[in-house]
């Protein structure tokens, strides 16, 4: 029975990868299935994940800990049950659902926009800006911590060793780009020169991004046909070779009886 | 109440998430993580909302049997099935943890010197409802579902973009002039250097790729990492202060 279930989660993968592949020759109804079944899932496990993760420790498992501790005469179980006005925000964003009431949504709309505000402009200033100055704040010349004797001029045989033309990269580039960047005042010639090597850097990083991008991409999509490849065993029943002929077939029956003209060019 | 209220809650809870860092008092601390727990749990029941949505829309359409209402019945079914999937999942996993429990006891129990025979049957007993118990919790039609439906349908999806990012590079990698070649450069050398044909090509391929990844690359990430978190300050200050107010709209 366990091998069974196996073998079906198996033939379920593989007809499920194909399904969605199927989208490469045209929107129709193998990947639609696929597609409104991967919504429904996702939907569901979110759904799941929200209860179990979040509402149920952070709110009833901690009220019923309060609960408890009123019961023992602890004070501090007063204190917990404060908890209940996260109960009253979440009921309040549901009333979205109502329209002539869903103005009353904006109150714990509001309280997640500010909380989150007040906590990202910290979590920004600090993270992105201050540790990101501090970490341009390198040696161009000279005794370095770390470097044995001198920062060598160029660099070394390990790319990411510091050498004065790797920090001068380092450094030319971020003043360069953030000059590009400075719109608060006209750019005069010598600005506007340092902002050319400013658009160098970022054609650089775009250019290192997407590649970088498309690689990863790439590499999902050779982790899935090897999914597929290595489940096309005997012993399965050649899910991948069988899946994908049922699946043309299917194709080949919709596109000559079942689509309408009309669908036909939808490019027009 | 419906513009005023909304600004001054925002104002009153960002202001105290922000005197959280600069005062550590113990009252400040205490209503700054109680804010900070509704607005986690204000956010999880909007996640709520959004699946009671989704159905609210999908059941609709069920209803009226409109276009296409077959493929949203099948998305209903699905939620439906993972929800219900999801807490048996957690019944399961309840479970297992309180044999767990109750079998480390046992043992306790039963390794303790001068301890009775029945307690070491009970040990054993409970060892075998244990293991069971795990492998309720970890082979259900939660776990089923996850692994042979969820994540193959996710990483299909994502892997599909490879052909619409391969056909848009051939697009965007032009070199029209000296802004399009760099990018086309950057772009060639880590996607050369970052596979093994690239180092049979010419051995430099890798190091070039991580060098251009390490310096410029870090050199242009950080400014543009900079010039955001600016702006992020910026939008949180008119958020706060009530200039810019997002969730009056709606």
């Amino acid at each position: 029975m366990e091998n069974l279930v196996d073998l079906f989660g198996v033939w379920l993968t593989v007809l499920l990868t194909l399904a969605v592949f199927s989208f490469l020759y045209r929107d129709n109804p193998v990947y639609k299935i696929a597609e409104h079944l991967y919504i429904g899932i996702a939907a569901g496990y979110t759904f799941y994940q929200a209860f179990r993760t979040t509402i149920y420790p952070n709110l009833v498992q901690h009220m019923i800990d309060g609960a408890q501790k009123i019961q023992a005469g602890d004070p501090a179980g007063w204190q917990m049950q404060w908890r209940f006005g996260a109960f009253v925000l979440g009921m309040l964003m549901l009333s979205r659902l109502v329209p002539s009431w869903s103005w009353v949504s904006r109150w714990p709309m509001a309280l997640v926009v500010g909380a989150f505000a007040g906590l990202n402009l910290i979590g920004y200033a600090r993270a992105n800006l201050v540790d990101q100055i501090s970490a341009t704040m390198i040696p161009l010349a000279g005794r370095m911590p770390g470097v044995n004797g001198m920062l060598p001029l160029l660099p070394q045989a390990s790319p990411g060793d510091s050498s004065i033309i790797n920090h001068l990269v380092l450094v030319v580039g971020v003043i360069s780009v953030l000059t590009y960047f400075f719109f608060s005042k006209q750019q005069n010639k010598p600005l506007r020169r340092i902002g050319v090597v400013g658009i160098w850097f970022v054609m650089i990083t775009f250019g290192a991004t997407y590649g970088s991008i498309v690689l990863a991409r790439v590499s999902l999509l050779i982790g899935r046909v090897y999914i597929l490849t290595d489940a096309n065993q005997p012993s399965m029943g050649y899910p991948f070779v069988t899946g994908a002929g049922l699946i043309i077939a299917a194709l080949v029956i919709w596109r000559i009886w079942l689509l309408k003209p009309d669908d036909r060019n939808p490019r027009g | 109440m419906r513009t005023r209220v909304p600004i001054f809650i925002t104002a009153f809870v960002g202001v105290f998430m922000i005197l959280k860092f600069f005062f550590v008092t113990p009252w400040i601390s205490l209503i700054s993580n109680e804010l900070e727990q509704w607005g986690i749990v204000t956010l999880a029941f909007a996640i709520i909302l959004g699946v009671l949505n989704l159905m609210k829309i999908n059941l609709k359409t069920v209803m009226e049997r409109k276009r296409d209402w077959g493929y949203k019945l099948l998305l209903l079914a699905s939620m439906f099935f993972m929800m219900g999937a999801g807490g048996l999942q957690w019944y399961h996993d309840v479970m297992a943890g309180r044999t767990a429990e109750a079998c480390e006891k046992a043992f306790a129990a039963a390794s303790a010197p001068n301890a009775p025979a029945a307690a070491q049957q009970d040990a054993a007993a409970l060892k075998s409802q244990k293991d069971a118990a795990r492998l309720a919790a970890d082979k259900n039609a939660f776990s089923f579902s996850f692994y042979n439906i969820y994540y193959p349908l996710a990483a299909t999806i994502y892997s599909l973009l490879a052909f619409y990012v391969a056909s848009a590079a051939f697009r965007a990698f032009r070199a029209k002039n000296l802004h399009a070649t760099l990018l086309l450069i950057a772009a060639i050398i880590v996607m050369i250097g970052r596979v093994p044909i690239g180092g049979y090509i010419w051995k430099g391929f890798p190091w070039l790729q991580d060098w251009l990844m390490i310096w410029p690359n870090t050199a242009g990430q950080r400014a543009i990492q900079m010039g955001a978190a600016i702006g992020m300050i910026a939008m949180g200050l008119r958020v706060i202060f009530g200039i810019e107010r997002p969730y009056l709209k709606g």
